[in-house]
This record gives structure tokens, C-alpha cells and sequence, in this order.
């Protein structure tokens, strides 16, 4: 039994695909996302994405992040932290991330009207997925997580490549998006106004302390299992999939209820 | 273990034995299904047993070994000389077989007459819908139109990770689902969104017209891919992001189609679609 159960981790792991969450987490923020958007908010979005769901570009930054007219986006999808200044050891400031992306984005959006239709088109691409990213606890790295490995079963894996969706798979391998977001879209409308309330500076430090809790839950012994940590960081998954999927919403009612 | 890894190969094997996936004629179906007429999905409904068209999207794959379904294997495909048709049975013996199967207009349309003509028993009626569900469908697959003149292309191949695939398999399993790995529900949720306006561009002309129409986009995925190429995890993904609009656009086409005939064959107030 013991050896099945890490098989089937070993090869849920296997088949990483170590684009923040996968296409199952994004699509069920987007999904999540979808169903609060405002009626005229989601007329308006559709009108500028040749009237598909948003759903059907959650992932579309990571299908183009390496082509090389998006291939300056590569660096959004991380952030990078160190407890004092978003700097390198030299100073530099660290190459552009999801939320200074993300709040660039809001602003020059804010009379969306005014822009190129494919410009809008493509800055909804952005924040659709962008908004996912900067709650994927992994995607804050810090200096000491970044090239930290644990252990499942024999094999040793990226703690990276473990977060950006296979934690959720783990539960989840079996659930489409859709019923995913119907699944964990049960916040009260007093728990969803809590959740969307602050700024993406706000949720980022929130991200920041989920990924110090995803780090600090590591065993020493680096040897996981769902009961000394799956249980929980599939618990966490869950909780920023959810609030990042309630945040998009707001984002993007903000920006096209008008 | 063994039998499991029999059974694994087995699902496998009927899998890539098919045009599109079992999972993109659902997709297919659904959409369809999603916009029948009321009368048109009761009608249908009485005549499956209860069952939606969904219920059998591939079902003429399911009955291809069985007594008196075996002939067809010859429905799934449409052939062409560069881009003029060619009956399936009018054509003279080809040397390759492949192009002297490929009699799926011909089954459709026999079906739709079928239905027009009635009398029909109960059994003939449901058949000749199923018919209909999986032609349709595999009629808006691209590697399901066999140009006589491109038969070398057929063969074209890829490497993935120094293994190598054939690029037809690679259309009828992982054109879609190699970017999205949609359940039914959300093909639907994403692909039956056409506006009226589209849906009537979609859906007009005849039934020859919509198969000859799709000609130039279907010769022109062979200009997608250079046969021998090498891909690793990044460069596929570039390449699939050429593949997957196409795709994912004739899943749509097929369903608001495959409608249009059965809203014209099942609800009196709709026009038939014509044949010709």
C-alpha cells in the first residue's frame, strides 16, 4: 500500500509541468474568477477576447512565455524576496514580477477604453493569470527556498516543482476545473468581501507568509508524506486558489464594471 | 499486472484507433446537444431511448467489430484530389486503401436521407442518428480528409524527448487535449459561445459545402509541422500554440454543424440543411 501511494506520487510528480500552479489550478481561479464577475463586467471582457471565457486563457502566458515576442513576460510570473529591499546582492533591482506587474497593469487599464483593443486583450490575458501566480506560495522565492529540494518516497524533487500544481493534484488529479472551482468556491459573501478587500501589495505580503508556512512545514528530515505535509499545504493550496480567484474578480470588475 | 498492463495497452490502442479522441466526440456531441431546439432534443431523445446524442458520440467506433456494423470503417473519412471530391465508391481501385474507405460523406448523407425519407423502424432511426453524431464529428477532423495528392505528408513525424510520434496521431489524440485537458462540461462552457451571426456563417450552405469548405485549413496543417522535426518540452509548447486555435475551433464548428442537421432533421420549424 505504502509503496503504491508513493508511486502514484512519484508519478503525479513526474509529470510536473513547473508552470506555477498547472493548467488545473489557473483555470479553476479563472472559473472561480468567471462566476463573480459583474454581468456588464463579463460583456465587457468578452467583447475584447473575440467572446471566449476567460477560462480559456488562464494559462496562455505560460503557453507563450518562452516565444519571442512574449519572452520578456518569462520573469512576471515569480517574485522574488528578500526580507529587506527587492534588490539583488548587488543592489539591482530584481527583474519585473507579478505584482508590480499586476499593479502596472490595473493602472494603465483604469480607462481601458481609451487603449488598443489588443492591448486590452492582452493585459486581461496578463492579469488573468498573473493574479494566480502571485498566490502561488512557491512563486515568492527566497534566497534559501528557491533551490531546496525534499524527498517523496526515493526520489527528490523540487520544492518549486511540487507547489506549482501537483500538490493540488494530489487531491484534486481526478476533478475537472470547473467542478474544482464549484468545489472550493463556498466562501461566504462576508468571507469573499474579506478576501477581496486590501490591494495586491496586501495580498502579496499574505503570499509571503503562506510560503514561509509551505517552507517551515518541511520536515528536517526532508521526507514528506501526507501526514507530516501534504494534508496541510493541500489545505493552503486550496485557500489561495480560492482567494486568488475571488481577487481576479475584483480586479476585473474594477477595471471593466463601467 | 499483467492483465493490467493488457488492459492499459488494449484502452490505448482503441484510443488512437480513432479519429478524434473519445473525449473530443463528446465534446462534439455536447455542443450539439447544446443547441438543439427543444423539439428537436425531444425528438431525439424519444428516438435514443432517453439517451442524448452525447450519450452516443462515438458510438459508431463502439460498434465497428459488431455483426452488421463492420462496414463502417469506411465512414470515417472524406478523400479528395487536391481539392476536388472524390466519392469513396466512385473512385477507381487506388492503390492505397486508405482513399478508397474514405466514404463518409457518402454515409452521412445516406443517413440524412434516411431520416427525411421515414419509415424508418425504431432501430434504423437511432442508428442512423448515431451515424450522423460520430460522421460529423470525424468529418471536422482535419486528418480525416485523405488528399490523394498529400498521402506522403500522412506520414510525416515528430520527435518528442528523442521518441518518435506520427503527426495523424498527433491530431486525433492531442490536438486539443495536448493544450487543454477539458472535461465535456467545459468544452461546452468554452466552445458553444458563438454568436447568432457566427453560428449562421458556420452553418451555411450544404452539407458538400461544409466538407469542401473546410479544404484549405485541413491541407494546410501539413505545412505545420517539417516531418523529422525534434521537440523538447519548450519548443512543443511553442509548436502546439499553432495547433491549438485551429483545433479547438473545428471541435466548435462540428457541434453548431452537426445542430444544424439534426435541428433541420427533428424540429419542423427549422430548415433541413441541404445536401448539395
Amino acid at each position: 500500500m505504502k509503496r503504491t501511494i508513493i508511486a502514484t506520487l512519484l508519478a503525479l510528480l513526474c509529470c510536473s509541468s513547473a508552470m506555477a500552479w498547472d493548467s488545473r489550478g489557473h483555470s479553476a481561479i479563472a472559473y472561480i474568477a468567471e462566476k463573480h464577475l459583474t454581468k456588464r463586467a463579463k460583456a465587457n471582457i468578452e467583447s475584447y477576447i473575440s467572446g471566449r471565457s476567460i477560462v480559456y486563457y488562464a494559462s496562455w502566458m505560460d503557453f507563450n512565455r518562452t516565444d519571442p515576442p512574449f519572452d520578456v513576460t518569462n520573469n512576471w510570473h515569480v517574485d522574488y524576496w528578500t526580507d529587506a529591499e527587492r534588490t539583488d546582492s548587488n543592489g539591482n533591482p530584481l527583474p519585473p514580477n507579478s505584482v508590480s506587474q499586476i499593479k502596472r497593469i490595473i493602472s494603465e487599464m483604469d480607462d481601458f477604453r481609451s487603449l488598443s483593443d489588443s492591448l486590452v486583450n492582452i493585459n486581461i490575458k496578463y492579469l488573468v493569470h498573473l493574479v494566480g501566480d502571485m498566490h502561488c506560495p512557491v512563486h515568492i522565492n527566497f534566497p534559501t527556498s528557491r533551490p531546496m529540494r525534499v524527498k517523496i518516497g526515493k526520489e527528490t524533487v523540487k520544492v518549486h516543482a511540487m507547489w506549482d500544481g501537483k500538490v493540488i493534484d494530489l487531491k484534486h488529479n481526478n476533478t475537472s476545473p470547473r467542478l474544482l472551482a464549484n468545489n472550493l468556491d463556498i466562501y461566504t459573501p462576508e468571507q469573499i468581501a474579506a478576501a477581496q478587500s486590501g490591494t495586491p501589495d496586501d495580498w502579496y505580503v499574505e503570499t509571503v507568509a503562506a510560503s514561509k508556512q509551505a517552507i517551515a512545514m518541511i520536515p528536517e528530515s526532508k521526507k514528506l508524506t501526507y501526514d507530516n505535509y501534504f494534508n496541510k499545504a493541500i489545505a493552503i493550496a486550496e485557500d489561495r486558489i480560492t482567494v486568488a480567484g475571488y481577487r481576479l474578480a475584483a480586479i476585473l470588475n474594477a477595471i471593466f464594471d463601467k | 499486472m499483467r492483465r493490467f498492463i493488457i488492459i492499459l495497452l488494449a484502452a490505448l490502442s482503441i484510443e488512437s484507433a480513432s479519429a478524434w479522441s473519445r473525449a473530443i466526440h463528446s465534446a462534439i456531441a455536447a455542443i450539439a446537444d447544446d443547441n438543439l431546439t427543444e423539439q428537436a432534443k425531444s425528438e431525439i431523445s424519444k428516438a435514443l431511448g432517453g439517451h442524448t446524442i452525447t450519450y452516443y458520440a462515438q458510438w459508431m467506433y463502439d460498434v465497428a467489430d459488431s455483426e452488421g456494423y463492420t462496414h463502417t470503417k469506411n465512414w470515417r473519412s472524406v478523400a479528395f484530389n487536391k481539392s476536388k471530391l472524390i466519392s469513396g465508391k466512385k473512385i477507381a481501385k487506388h492503390s492505397e486503401d486508405i482513399v478508397n474507405r474514405a466514404q463518409g460523406l457518402e454515409a452521412l448523407i445516406a443517413a440524412v436521407k434516411a431520416i427525411e425519407g421515414g419509415n424508418l423502424t425504431e432501430q434504423q432511426l437511432a442508428d442512423n442518428i448515431r451515424y450522423i453524431v460520430t460522421i460529423v464529428g470525424d468529418l471536422h477532423c482535419p486528418t480525416h480528409y485523405i488528399f490523394t495528392d498529400m498521402l506522403p505528408q500522412r506520414k510525416a513525424f515528430y520527435y518528442y524527448n528523442d521518441k518518435k510520434y506520427s503527426y495523424v496521431s498527433y491530431w486525433e489524440n492531442n490536438a486539443v487535449r495536448g493544450t487543454f485537458s477539458w472535461r465535456t462540461d467545459e468544452y461546452v462552457h468554452q466552445l458553444s459561445r458563438k454568436t447568432p451571426e457566427q453560428v449562421a456563417q458556420i452553418t451555411k450552405g450544404s452539407i458538400t459545402d461544409w466538407i469542401v469548405g473546410n479544404v484549405p485549413t485541413y491541407r494546410g496543417i501539413y505545412d505545420l509541422l517539417e516531418s523529422g522535426s525534434r521537440f523538447d518540452r519548450k519548443t512543443m509548447r511553442l509548436w502546439q500554440n499553432n495547433i491549438y486555435p485551429i483545433s479547438t475551433e473545428q471541435v466548435a464548428i462540428a457541434g453548431y454543424r452537426l445542430a444544424a442537421i439534426l435541428n433541420g432533421l427533428f424540429d419542423s420549424s427549422v430548415e433541413n440543411v441541404k445536401i448539395k
